[in-house]
């Protein structure tokens, strides 16, 4: 069951670095969202805050209506998992099958369902034949693919991934954005933060720009990339598949009734739909 | 790799062979058969090679040993060969010292003059050298066979099972996950100092390894504190708990040992 997170005004410190200064936000479920921003942006620390590894110095974080405190936080490490951006820094145990144990074992779980639970992680991401590989024997690839294993195991309803395409090779990452939509479509609610402008173009609903701890936009990809300031602030691009759609509106290839298309595919059945029809009237 | 080890690394070394034993280990044939079974077959196995002395059954078990993880383990020859060779430098000189006796009075058929003593070589002194040798290099190889067939995590769920201590076996998880790490990380700054050429010569070398140390160690504080944030993030609280399970344990393999221990058994009694 999809759960709604709520977080007003937080604000977080590291020592004596300001490093999220006021965030709120509401999330509902089922959404897609992207998380953008340049490094340093404080987006990984918003993340620990959501996941209760870290407890905001200010503000409160809701889920489905539940104030978080320090002593339920083991709730949010439930309900909201965190798909660590470093595989390497997320995965603990020496083999696979104890990897992805560990959260429903902490869950309190009995055997039987800690069994069940880790088999369906293993079959979801493909990864039948390496259950007792030890993780320093497993490629880039196998290994996010372990580290999202993990949390599907503990059924987490939101579902945060750092940075999740970062380091890993192109089918890796297309393999990675199959399973993050597949996710989606399944009804769970997805937040992922990228620099990949494109990805976050096609993948997202929703976009939140962070720059120094701040939330300076929150909107739809074509609200978001539209903005040229905050392009600039974010050090982001602008998605290619806009700037070309932009560049034949211009040219009058395109109409222009504010309909933007989300891939390649789209773009191209927009254009074949239009010229097909112009040819079919005259 | 030799080249780019740089002085006072030993540790390094011995990391890369340790590494290249659980990398064989993942690998071997006899992977998947009951590690518990495993452990006990090997401790079984020493303890009866300590306990009777015989030179005859110290080859049989080198050769059994050796054989079965050549072929079934299918551990490569050059890698075992050069394994079974590490130890062999000190059990032989060792065997030469137990096989040397020193005296103020000449002794048995060899010797030399050392002005005050005689060093000389018996036929009690040789035949014991020669034993100790045999029995040390069947108590390696059927360890070796151990290792090359059991990767470490494997071996640690066993002693677990054993109820060892949790601290204990949870700090070899904690080790064994982190060693190779590290490894990485270092092995990744030494290749970085050595493109900026810091092993050349022995000065930038020794300056070039402290600066590596140095950075590795900070490098290892941080990769902790992210450690832990993985723990909590997944609701850790004080109990590291992983689920272990084991390959069954086959009648083929119990019958299989059983008889060798019964050939075992005979050669103590027969054999010389
Ligand atoms: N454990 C930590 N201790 C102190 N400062 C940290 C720590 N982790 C991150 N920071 C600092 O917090 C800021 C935000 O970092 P982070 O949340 O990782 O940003 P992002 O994920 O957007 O790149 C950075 O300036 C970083 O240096
Ligand atoms: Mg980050």
């Amino acid at each position: 069951m999809p759960c709604k997170l709520e977080i007003k005004n937080i604000s977080f410190a590291y020592e004596n670095k300001n490093v999220l200064r006021n965030i709120s936000l509401s999330i509902d479920p089922g959404e897609k969202i992207a998380v953008m921003g340049a490094n340093g942006a404080g987006k990984s620390t918003l993340f620990l805050n959501l996941n209760g590894v870290l407890t905001p110095d200010t503000g409160d974080i809701y889920l489905d209506g539940i104030r978080i405190l320090k002593k339920n936080r083991k709730i949010l490490n439930k309900k909201v998992g965190l798909v660590f951006q470093e595989a390497d820094s997320q995965i603990i145990a020496s083999n696979v099958r104890s990897e992805i144990s560990f959260g429903p074992i902490n869950m309190g779980l009995d055997r039987q369902e800690v069994i069940k639970r880790v088999d369906e992680a293993v079959s979801y991401m493909s990864l039948e034949g390496f259950e007792n590989r030890a993780p320093q024997y497993l490629s880039g690839g196998e290994k996010k693919r372990v580290s999202i294993a993990d949390i599907l195991a503990m059924h987490s309803d939101v579902l945060i991934f750092d940075e999740p395409m970062t380091a890993l090779d192109p089918v890796s990452a297309n393999d990675t954005e199959e399973i993050l939509n597949k996710l989606s479509a399944e009804g769970r609610t997805l937040i992922a933060s990228t620099h990949d402008s494109d990805f976050a173009y096609r993948f997202a609903k929703r976009i939140i720009v962070m720059c120094e701890g701040e939330v300076i936009a929150d909107g739809t990809p074509y609200e978001i990339f539209s903005q040229p300031d905050v392009i600039k602030k974010a050090h982001i691009k602008k998605p290619v598949l806009m700037t070309v759609w932009e560049g034949l509106i211009n040219l009058d290839i395109a109409g222009n009734d504010g309909k933007y298309p989300v891939t390649e595919a789209e773009a191209l059945e927009m254009l074949t739909l239009k010229y097909k029809g112009k040819e079919s009237s005259q | 790799m030799s080249v780019c080890v740089p002085p006072g690394s030993k540790q390094f070394f011995l990391l890369v062979k340790f590494m290249l034993i659980d990398h064989y280990a993942q690998l071997s044939g006899l992977r998947k058969y009951n590690s518990s079974a495993k452990v006990a077959f090997a401790f079984l196995n020493l303890c009866i090679v300590i306990a009777v002395n015989k030179i005859t059954l110290s080859l049989f078990v080198i050769v059994f040993m050796s054989l079965t993880a050549l072929l079934k383990g299918k551990t490569p020859f050059k890698v075992y060969t050069r394994l079974m060779s590490i130890p062999l430098t000190f059990i032989v000189l060792s065997c030469i010292m137990i096989g040397v006796e020193f005296s103020s009075r000449p002794l048995g058929k060899y010797f030399i003059s050392l002005h005050f003593i005689y060093a000389g070589i018996t036929r009690n002194s040789a035949l014991t050298a020669v034993k100790v040798f045999f029995k040390a290099m069947a108590g390696i190889s059927s360890l070796y066979l151990l290792s090359l067939s059991t990767p470490v995590n494997e071996i640690v769920m066993v002693l677990e099972r054993l109820r060892l201590p949790k601290i204990f076996t949870e700090l070899m998880h904690l080790i064994y996950r982190y060693i190779f790490i590290l490894f990485d990380t270092a092995f990744r700054m030494q290749i970085s100092a050595k493109a900026r050429l810091g092993f050349c010569g022995f000065k930038t070398s020794c300056k070039s390894f402290a600066m590596v140390a140095g950075s590795l160690f900070i490098s290892a504080l941080k990769k902790s504190q992210a450690y832990y944030d993985a723990l909590l993030s997944r609701g850790y609280d004080g109990r590291l708990e992983f689920l272990s399970e084991e390959y069954p344990l086959k009648a083929r393999h119990i019958l299989s040992a059983a008889i060798y221990f019964v050939v075992l058994f005979l050669i103590a009694k027969v054999g010389v």
